[in-house]
């Protein structure tokens, strides 16, 4: 059975027609294409599928595409501001990141604290990331990674990057 | 296999694809708990899910204040209910439970609805609406109803039965309620594995009226009201000594193999709640 | 002179990629007309397969390939190097594990291809089943295997010097039963593959492999093809520990495409890799430590009984790992071990962080506090004592060309205020105790124990006409970072910038013939080899500038990619030009380095006594961990841990410290947190909602300590790292819970419920 439905899509305004069977999850990397989002567990459990819907970081594996109907979704692909260039090279430079199959999905969630707390403490870090499974980096990093965009961010009013657009 | 999905745009529309959907039919408000319990059953060509979606009911929605009660929408998910001044002022310990369910992620598509439903006795808001005196309001095509929670939970967990729908959960609005709240896990992002919520008021002489609900262990969830002299809860040996005592005589005998311990932490998160309690006790 | 980049913390080559989310993991593949590859799984863990009929599968619209244990002989093979061929790609006769590869179907989409599961009809007769190696090893256990005579395809049984006279000399002999469960690798990315057909039926298999030479021979061997028919492509791994090596997915990917000659993707749900992935060796270890007066490690006698599961694959060299390792850490001249490789009814074990090491060394380091509380010394000063010495030749054969063991004890003693934790005794009636442990462990840094022809390492380098090197390992990079070590090593050595220099991922059509990452070889070995392949690659630069400039190569030195001569000031020849020049002269051919390393000294071990210097190079960490005990509820706080790692040299800090972060964070779930919850053979806890592992708010403050013992052979002095960091947690925490609450916990994971019980119990006997 489908649903048809017009959503937001970094960006991108898009419509059709989605399988109710079909998580946001599912939508995004098969049907879109937009792979940076991961399956880690399919279960709401790990992390690494998660996207932003209306502005709110998200499990995608716990939604049905069917649900978006006028909805704006942003992905990993669709984080190109300043703030979310400067935490993805921050999680790089404190070396907080190996395999980086959950690396998308902590950065988003990085931009969505950072969003709403602009200074949080090593507390408000770890009850953001709690959703988000790690098993290469032991997580201490993590926090050292959030730590120093919040530093790089005070100190330079977001100046001008080269962004890459997909 | 999702067979069905629908927008129910209002609660008698909602009743109705309930109602002729069975026996899989399904709301969907957060998603987070049923996805995780569907996940199997999703996969499976002959299993046949309708879900029946009320995110777009506005009447489910928001949290508004009508004469002593807090009026809470079953769809107002956890993150909102965490951030709004009512329940600040008058629920805070709603707040503190929602702190605890999962993550941010999470709670910002689990709703207040689906954590009473979750058929978990010692479900993180259950708890504290029990002992806050919550009623609910409940819809069938029969028509609406209001109920105490506690009547609804009564002993053994039955929940509503797939053709109903809260409405509305509405908890008196107290400024001044000393309460305690604690609440134990197995795992780091783990469900609740016993939850226990302790209100104190004066009783007469001086005395003080201990209200405990404990969920996890035993009946579930147990709701217990003492009433005992101030030094009883005050003096650390004491308390000690009430702790293990209601526990030991007043939690009946649960079904499940780690019994045993939960009747152990039982005590415990007790005993620490009425600990964070008495800090707002003269 | 070319020592700029060692030692600094240059990060992830491939770091922005990954955190941009444009990294490609197996599971992101898409070929055009792909097909979706599903297993038919035995749902019981031992039984003999009477029938099976696939009409209806195969009718269903969609499905393009359904292939069961009967449509062909399956060849029987085993994982490099072990020779009991004990597996089938698909069942045959009998189905010995719940989660046993029945039937494979591929699918036009995912959806269908599970409902053509659902329509395989099989017939099975169930036989009786054994979950526990101790019963199945009895003579009277019916046989898993039935062309074997027992249950025990391996057995181990050495001495050295002399247990009696040695048990004679103890002052203090302590014995006690230890066991380590069943452990669930939790790499973030399910087990997947792809695989697609050339039109001759040649396989390409894209996978997240750590050792895709070794997996061509076994899927090969398992396919029934040549190897020459194989084409094994390394995919970026998110995350492996060791779970990643050869897995039968792979090849069943394989065996679908080379059916349908399309393209297949074949990718484990959650619930499916906890089943039938390749968790860790459960072992029962019984140990009897004799230790002299004066502290001085007398006699050990040690009964190991390993738990492969359903089949060996690397369970024999991780048993091994378990009997011998160990007793290289102290000084140590009599022992006597037994170990048994027992096949049970369950989901076939194999490689983890550390293999057989963290198992044993779990028993040794706890045996050891319980031998200093009697001796009445402190914990560490034994371990001082027995140290192994740099120099030393142990009763094994292994010969410690380096060992930083003795500085790892006095450094996180001194790290962690040891001396004044200890001394601290919490009151019986506090309800917070606190304590601290230590636990010691050594590893290897790559070894040949189980692969007899070699253990080394190539590499080779290419110098390209823009000045850009390309280095093709034969070592793969798990998400640790071997690719920015390597880049680092090369552009160190060339003389080049790092951001010049990338790293190839491994094709077995491409790459040098490496063995892989695992055993912690990476660094030690193909560091190695990518060393001197650059070394070679920057001698023939240099050869071609001073034939051109007329010069003596001695005078010309590389740095920042520029030639340089110290003679001549105003010579700066860019390394493109120079490569270039080369270029023309071998009419299209690229200056190229080739390094061919291989570790001196080492051999197989032999097949009895196990003798032998296995390793180039071994590691040795010390692990102290301070804990706080809830006496009410059992739980266990970690609050502080030192972690000193000699790793012969550091070449990269940022990724060293790394490694130790990640190991440690393990070591936390391993020792505290995870349970597979086993029952009958069917994993209980097989999701992450069940099965606990360490998230942020579980980690504690923790002190990395690099130790430099400089080794001979590492490249720079580098040994392995990684594997001994996660191997110590464990035993550091049992220990710091013992002087806390005096309760020891024998069986891992320490939960709070074990933790109440034994003080419960502790409490009655008093």
């Amino acid at each position: 059975m489908k649903q048809f439905i017009h959503l937001v899509i970094n960006g991108l305004p898009w419509e059709g027609d989605v399988q109710v069977n079909r998580t946001l999850l599912e939508f995004l990397r098969d049907d879109l294409g937009l792979n940076g989002a991961k399956q880690g567990c399919d279960g709401g459990e790990c992390g690494a599928c998660v996207v932003m819907l209306n502005g709110k970081p998200v499990q995608s594996c716990l939604i049905l595409a069917a649900e978006l109907d006028g909805s704006s979704i942003t992905t990993i692909e669709g984080l190109n501001d300043d703030i979310s260039r400067i935490i993805e090279e921050a999680y790089v430079a404190v070396g907080a990141v190996q395999c980086g199959f959950c690396a998308p999905g902590m950065v988003v969630a990085t931009r969505a604290l950072l969003e709403e707390n602009p200074d949080p403490t090593p507390e408000d870090i770890n009850n953001a990331m709690v959703g988000h499974l790690c098993r290469c980096t032991g997580y201490v990093r993590t926090v050292e990674a959030v730590q120093y965009a919040v530093k790089r961010l005070k100190a330079s009013e977001a100046r001008e990057v080269r962004t890459n657009v997909r | 296999m999702i067979a069905g999905y629908i927008k129910a745009e209002n609660v008698s529309q909602a009743l109705e694809a309930l109602d002729s959907s069975q026996p899989m039919a399904r709301i969907l408000a957060g998603g987070t708990d049923l996805m995780q319990k569907t996940r199997a059953t999703r996969q499976k060509k002959n299993n046949d899910i309708v879900f029946v979606d009320i995110k777009a009911i506005e009447e489910l929605k928001g949290i508004r204040r009508e004469g002593d009660d807090l009026i809470i929408g079953p769809a107002v998910t956890l993150d909102e209910l965490m951030r709004h001044e009512m329940i600040a002022a008058y629920a805070p310990d709603l707040i503190k439970a929602s702190g605890y369910v999962g993550s941010m992620e999470l709670r910002n598509r689990a709703t207040v609805g689906g954590n009473i439903c979750t058929k978990n006795p010692a479900a993180d808001l259950l708890v504290p609406l029990l002992a806050l005196n919550a009623r609910i309001e409940v819809a069938d095509l029969n028509g609406r109803r209001e109920m105490e929670l506690a009547e609804v939970i009564d002993g053994r967990f039955k929940g509503f039965g797939r053709r109903t729908i809260i409405t509305a959960i509405k908890v008196p609005a107290a400024e001044t309620l000393i309460t305690g709240y604690r609440r134990w896990t197995q795992k780091s992002m783990g469900r609740s594995y016993l939850t226990a919520m302790v209100v104190i008021q004066p009783a007469e002489t001086g005395k003080l009226a201990v209200k405990i609900v404990m969920g996890g262990a035993g009946l579930w969830p147990g709701s217990f009201t003492e009433i005992v002299s101030p030094d009883t809860v005050k003096n650390i040996e004491k308390r000690k000594t009430f702790c293990q005592t209601l526990v030991q005589d007043k939690l009946g005998a649960a079904a499940n193999d780690d019994a045993a311990y939960r009747k152990q932490l039982a005590w415990v998160l007790i005993y620490e709640a009425l600990e964070i309690a008495l800090k707002g006790v003269k | 002179m070319y020592d700029d980049l060692i030692g600094k913390g240059v990060p992830m080559v491939d770091g922005l990629d990954k955190v941009m989310g444009r990294h490609l993991f197996t599971a992101d593949m898409q070929l055009p007309g792909m097909l979706y590859g599903k297993v038919l799984r035995s749902p019981y863990p031992h039984a003999r397969i009477v029938k099976i009929d696939t009409s209806k599968a195969k009718a269903l619209i969609g499905v393009r390939a359904v292939i069961t244990g009967r449509d062909m002989d399956f060849p029987r093979y085993g994982v490099a190097g072990q020779r009991i061929l004990d597996e089938q790609l698909l069942a045959g006769d009998k189905v010995r594990y719940v989660g046993d590869e029945v039937a494979v179907v591929a699918a036009i989409d995912p959806d269908i291809a599970l409902q053509a599961l659902d329509l395989i009809e099989v017939e099975y007769q169930p036989l009786p089943a054994l979950f526990d190696p101790r019963e199945a090893m009895q003579e009277s256990a019916a046989l898993i295997h039935e062309d074997q005579d027992s249950n025990i395809p391996y057995k181990i049984n050495f001495t050295r010097g002399d247990i009696e006279q040695g048990f004679n000399e103890a002052a203090v002999i302590v014995e006690d039963k230890f066991y380590s469960p069943l452990h669930y690798q939790g790499y973030l990315e399910p087990q997947a593959a792809v695989a697609d057909c050339d039109a001759r039926g040649r396989v390409s298999l894209w996978i997240p492999m750590q050792a895709p030479t070794l997996g061509r021979g076994t899927y090969a061997n398992a396919l029934g093809i040549g190897e020459e028919d194989l084409r094994v492509i390394q995919m970026p791994i998110g995350g492996s520990f060791g779970g990643k090596l050869e897995y039968k997915l792979h090849a069943l990917c394989a065996l679908l495409s080379r059916a349908t000659r399309c393209p297949v993707k074949m990718v484990n749900t959650r619930e499916e890799d906890f089943q039938v992935g390749l968790p860790r060796v459960p072992m029962y270890i019984k140990m009897k430590l004799g230790v002299r007066k004066d502290g001085t490690l007398a006699a050990k006698q040690t009964e190991i009984v390993a738990d492969s599961g359903a089949y060996i694959n690397y369970g024999h060299a991780i048993m091994l790992s378990a009997a011998h390792r160990h007793d290289n850490l102290y000084r140590i001249q009599n022992i006597a071990t037994k170990a048994w490789l027992v096949y049970t009814n369950k989901v076939a074990t194999g490689c983890f962080r550390g293999f057989g090491n963290p198992q044993i060394h779990f028993a040794y380091e706890s045996i050891l506090d319980m031998a200093a509380e009697q001796l009445g010394m402190d914990p560490a000063e034994l371990r001082l004592i027995n140290s192994s010495q740099p120099g030393d030749v142990t009763p094994h054969g292994w010969k410690l060309l380096s060992c930083g063991l003795s500085d790892c004890i006095k450094q996180s003693v001194a790290a962690s205020h040891w001396k004044e934790k200890r001394a601290q005794h919490t009151d019986e009636n506090e309800r917070f105790a606190r304590g601290i442990g230590i636990g010691c462990c050594l590893h290897v840094s790559g070894n040949r124990t189980f692969l007899p022809d070699w253990d080394g390492a190539h590499c080779v380098i290419r110098i390209d006409i823009t000045g850009k090197a390309v280095v093709s390992p034969g070592e793969t990079d798990l998400g640790q970072g071997s690719r920015t070590t390597f880049a680092q090593i090369a552009a160190n050595e060339l003389g080049f910038n790092i951001e010049d220099v990338s790293v190839n991922l491994v094709d077995t059509d491409i790459s040098p013939l490496g063995l892989g990452t695992f055993g912690d070889r990476a660094t030690t070995l193909g560091g190695n080899a990518v060393r001197m392949a650059a070394i070679d690659a920057r001698n023939q630069i240099i050869a071609t500038a001073a034939e051109k400039l007329e010069l003596d190569p001695a005078d010309l030195f590389i740095s920042g990619g520029i030639c340089y001569s110290h003679s001549h000031a105003d010579i700066k020849l860019p390394v493109a030009d120079i490569a270039k020049m080369a270029y023309y002269k071998m009419t299209g051919g690229l200056i190229t380095g080739h390094g061919n390393y291989a570790p001196p000294d080492v051999r197989v071990v032999d097949p009895d006594t196990k003798f032998g210097n296995v390793s180039a190079a071994y590691p040795f960490v010390t692990q102290i961990s301070e804990v706080e005990v809830d006496r009410w509820t059992g739980k266990v706080r970690i609050l502080d841990m030192v972690s000193a790692h000699d790793l012969g040299r550091t070449i990269n800090p940022l990724l060293a410290e790394g490694q130790v972060q990640g190991a440690v964070a393990q070591g936390i779930g391993f020792a505290l947190m995870e349970d597979m919850g086993v029952k009958n053979g069917v994993i209980a806890n097989r999701n992450f909602e069940r099965y606990n592992l360490p998230r942020i708010s579980d980690m504690a403050p923790l002190t990395s300590i690099l130790v430099e013992s400089n080794d001979p052979n590492g490249p720079y002095g580098a040994k392995g790292l990684a594997e001994p960091a996660f191997t110590a947690l464990p035993p550091s925490v049992a220990n710091a819970i013992y002087h806390a609450v005096g309760v020891r916990i024998k069986e891992l994971p320490i939960t709070p419920e074990k933790v109440l019980k034994a003080l419960q119990e502790k409490e009655k006997n008093i």
